[in-house]
């Protein structure tokens, strides 16, 4: 399962989020598909979940959103947005 | 690609973020966005502000406080204590303007400044002391410039020189290298 960092602070605006690491002060832009994955990020949804969230709204081939969706994760680890420890749950899994 | 991206987002959506950040108990570092503290604080500059009530303040230490227009980062420069409620007075370095803060708005203390590959520890013993000598000669010149309209601009320049004089001791004495952030 997948969790965001307890201690970023975020808010949504206009269907986009801004997100804020306090420890490192600083702040980020998600855009709506970016937005839509970080509000599943919430210990209850796994990859596979975000994929099928992704191709309910958006008109994009299964591969295509997890290959995104696991550039985001890679991209937010890396940054220190997500709950450390948690690795990411691949469909099928 | 949905990846996040640094730093776009509207000003006073961050500075609530940050003042719920500190007022939940964490301390963090926020980026200056205005020069109203030159020469001390200048416009990009990083503060560390930890979160510390109204009642602990003295005069001469930098605040973070909430207003209409978000998250402002001054100096105190007198307090006052009526019966139960504290009320601080507060001005930015560069200017000799004065107003006062309610303790509810008071969010936390800035403890250190980075600046370029400097980072300036505010709670060294000299920093503190020359914060205190500012804050009380700035005080003593605003209410010189409000009760003889006629000195107010040499008030003014006075209090440039003291700021800068000041700035210049803190800077020369409470520079690091270092960039722990420092605990009270």
């Amino acid at each position: 399962m997948l969790l965001r960092n307890k201690t970023v602070l975020w808010r949504e605006l206009d269907g986009e989020a801004i997100l804020l690491d306090p420890k490192q002060g600083c702040s980020y832009n998600l855009n709506q598909v970016g937005t839509l994955i970080w509000k599943m990020l919430d210990g209850k949804h796994t990859t596979a979940d975000i994929v099928e969230a992704i191709c309910e709204v958006y008109e994009v081939e299964p591969e295509l959103a997890l290959q995104d969706i696991e550039l985001l994760l890679d991209d937010l680890r890396s940054n220190n947005l997500l709950s450390n420890g948690v690795s990411p749950a691949h469909p099928g899994e | 690609m949905p990846s996040p991206q640094p730093d776009t987002a509207p000003a006073s959506v961050i500075a609530s973020l940050y003042i719920q950040a500190i007022r939940q108990g964490q301390s963090t570092w926020f980026r200056v966005a205005s020069g109203s503290m030159e020469p001390t604080l200048h416009a990009g500059d990083r503060v560390y502000i930890q979160p510390v009530k109204a009642s602990e303040f003295r005069a001469g230490e930098i605040a973070a406080f909430e207003t209409a227009d978000g998250l402002v980062i001054h100096r105190i420069i007198h307090r006052k204590q009526t019966n139960a409620a504290i009320r601080l007075m507060e001005m930015g370095d560069a200017d000799l303007r004065a107003s006062w803060i309610e303790e509810q708005a008071v969010v936390g203390q800035v403890v250190a400044v980075r600046h370029r590959s400097r980072q300036i520890d505010l709670l060294h013993r000299i920093a503190r002391r020359y914060g205190a000598v500012t804050a009380y000669l700035r005080f003593w010149l605003y209410c010189t410039s409000k009760k003889f309209r006629t000195l107010r601009f040499f008030a003014r320049k006075c209090s440039h020189f003291v700021v800068r004089l000041c700035c210049w001791r803190i800077r020369t004495s409470s520079a690091s290298f270092d960039y722990e952030p420092v605990e009270k």
